[in-house]
């Protein structure tokens, strides 16, 4: 069983009186384990496949599938719990709560799925911190961190909780290249270490290079999908 | 649960002065929430025991016909007790009902007395005096001279009546009265004590004098206008009525008394428990003002916050987990405003409970039949204090949930696209 089928996934957007589809037929199948990038032009729709399958949006026509579950049919809040114990997210600008240190960001998707004790999450939140190269910055506040360490919080946050999937918008855009490579290897660690599938949306070729499968988007549409070794 | 709470309560010091603008605009409205129901209930609290000292006690025994009469001070439906016996025999009976504490008698009437050309009027109070005593403290309120004493000739008038007919204590005084039989008739009594109170109708119009001089003046012997019966719990008097009402259907042939109980055949005091209802409205419109400033931060908080909204929801809260953040947030500024106004409130509550309020200006043409005293005094109480904190974080807890679902609504993608 695959981690992931979509299956003649369209996205019609209505704006006003006039329909913009930015998905007009996707059909893709990812694997787990897989480090795959979504390339192609702005509009191409590679956001909205992103949000489609991290359940954030619902598609106007087609099915997805997780891990065997359809979830392109969902309630908001079963959507929601899906997100929660299933998907990891990575932004372009990171997305940390400004109030909390490094810590309690990662804690805080953690608290949400696991209420065992205090012990266990603060073991489980300094290990993924100290993977992603946070250790001695725990305590610090976004404000207080690069954009490198932001990115590198972003991940442990999305890694924390040990998802199937994590997906990735566009995550070195904000970051030097120096960074960037630092935040994408990272991400390739964990996913030969941990096995947890990456699907990035991406126009860096650095990040591209590590890649193990290149998904070009071009007008809504699969125009490519090619597997590298 | 307990991370959101932990994170609602971080987020409230993001900007610092923005949270306690809206915690200071809550505490005013608690502040005056607090301050108006102490004056009101100090406003109600004080006619009330005005009315019940000089109008009605817990419970009055009158003529039925009296009631229609009273205005015009009539004398021709007195009290003369169970089948004409006389009152004294009436009180003794009456004392004998469970629940019955004191009763007080008192016989009023009409009177003049000349200054110069023109006759000032009045109203005489034939007490018993240490009854009067026991009950309404009126000695506390003679500023010069002394109270009436039972078989003497003299009376105790009011600063204002005193200055209207120009006389002093020590001097004598003509009345000039009409008996029952219709004489008019006059009688000269030495005015032994000069009486202030805050009350206007006390001071400009009443005199009193033992009631057995009057009863001597007016010709009306074992008989009085009415009589006052107290208990032990003014707010329960109804619960004595079957015995009285027992105690009336065996003695009295005549069926001509009846039975006023303070609280409940008085249309003003009927007025106050709807006031009371309507001023609960008005406190909460009061917190509901100082809300909008809250509702306009928190939404102001949540067009700010929207991209975090857009990363919470992708994590995997719930709308509801949102909603419940942002109502928290909302909801300890509100515990915060509302503590700091019932303290607040509660000390200038204590404050004017002391000095009062000086309302004589407002009050100058007011009838003087209402009981309501010049100056008014608040009532402290830590009930008032702990209701007002409980409804400012219950009226706020409730507006701020119109911009937490705002919050909760938002779609996670067009949340995450916001710049």
């Amino acid at each position: 069983m695959s981690l992931l089928e979509l299956k003649g996934v369209k996205k019609i957007y209505q704006q006003g009186k006039i329909k913009v589809p930015a998905l007009r037929g996707v059909d893709l199948i990812v694997e787990q384990g897989e480090f795959s990038t979504i390339f192609g032009p702005s509009g191409s729709g590679k956001t909205t496949l992103l949000n489609m399958i991290g359940c954030l949006d619902t598609p106007t026509e087609g099915e997805i599938r997780l891990n065997g579950n359809k979830v392109s049919d969902l309630s908001r809040k079963a959507l929601a719990m899906t997100r929660r114990f299933n998907i990891g997210f990575v932004f372009q600008s990171y997305n940390l709560i400004p109030v909390l240190t490094a810590y309690e960001n990662v804690e805080f998707a953690i608290r949400l799925i696991d209420h065992t004790s205090e012990l266990k999450v603060k073991e489980r939140v300094l290990k993924i911190l100290e993977e992603v190269g946070l250790k001695g910055l725990e305590n610090r506040r976004p404000n207080e961190l690069s954009g490198g360490e932001s990115q590198r919080v972003a991940i442990a946050r999305a890694l924390v909780k040990e998802p199937k999937l994590v997906l990735a918008d566009e995550p070195t855009a904000n970051l030097d290249s120096k960074n960037a490579a630092d935040v994408v290897k990272i991400m390739v660690k964990m996913n030969k270490e941990l096995g947890t599938t990456f699907i990035f949306s991406t126009h860096d070729p650095m990040v591209m290079e590590y890649a193990h499968r290149y998904i070009n988007l071009k007008d809504g549409m699969i125009s490519a999908d090619e597997r590298r070794g | 649960m307990k991370f959101l709470w932990n994170l609602a309560k971080k987020n409230l010091s993001r900007s610092r002065i923005r949270t306690s603008i809206s915690a200071i605009a809550i505490a005013v409205a608690i502040i005056a929430v607090v301050f108006a129901r102490g004056l009101i209930s100090g406003m109600i609290e004080s006619t009330f025991e005005n009315h019940i000292h000089y109008k009605a006690g817990h419970i009055r025994i009158i003529d039925e016909e009296y009631k229609l009469k009273e205005r015009l001070l009539s004398l021709n439906y007195s009290l003369d007790g169970f089948n004409g016996k006389g009152y004294s025999e009436m009180i003794e009976k009456l004392k004998s009902v469970e629940g019955v504490k004191q009763v007080i008698p008192r016989l009023k009437f009409g009177a003049v007395v000349s200054r110069d050309d023109e006759l000032v009027g009045m109203m005489g109070w034939g007490i018993d005096p240490a009854e009067e005593i026991a009950f309404t403290r009126i000695d506390e309120k003679i500023i010069e001279g002394r109270m009436v004493e039972p078989g003497s000739r003299e009376v105790v008038i009011g600063a204002g009546l005193l200055e209207k007919i120009d006389r002093e204590v020590g001097d004598k005084v003509t009345i000039l009265y009409t008996t029952p039989f219709g004489s008019f008739k006059g009688s000269t009594f030495q005015i032994v004590g000069k009486l202030q109170s805050a009350l206007q109708i006390l001071d400009d119009t009443i005199f009193y004098l033992p009631l057995d001089q009057a009863q001597r003046i007016l010709e009306m012997p074992g008989e009085v206008t009415e009589l006052l019966l107290i208990t032990s719990n003014q707010y329960k008097a109804a619960s004595i009525l079957p015995g009285l009402n027992e105690l009336f259907s065996q003695e009295d042939e005549s069926g001509k008394y009846i039975l006023q109980v303070w609280n409940k055949d008085y249309e003003l005091i009927g007025l106050f428990d709807i006031a009371t209802k309507i001023y609960n409205f008005v406190y909460i419109f009061i917190i509901l003002l100082a809300c909008f400033v809250l509702v306009n931060t928190l939404i102001m908080i949540v067009n700010e916050r929207t991209r975090e909204i857009g990363m919470m929801s992708a994590l995997g809260l719930s709308s509801r987990e949102i909603l419940y953040l942002f109502t928290m947030e909302g909801a300890i500024i509100g515990v915060i405003g509302s503590a700091i106004g019932a303290v607040l409130g509660g000390v200038l509550t204590k404050v004017v409970s002391v000095i009062g309020l000086d309302y004589s200006a407002a009050m100058e043409g007011m009838s003087a039949d209402l009981m309501f005293e010049p100056i008014f005094y608040t009532v402290f109480s830590l009930e008032n204090l702990v209701f007002c904190f409980v409804l400012g974080v219950f009226v706020v807890t409730i507006a701020c949930i119109i911009p937490a679902r705002k919050a909760a609504k938002l779609e996670p993608t067009e949340a995450l696209r916001q710049i």
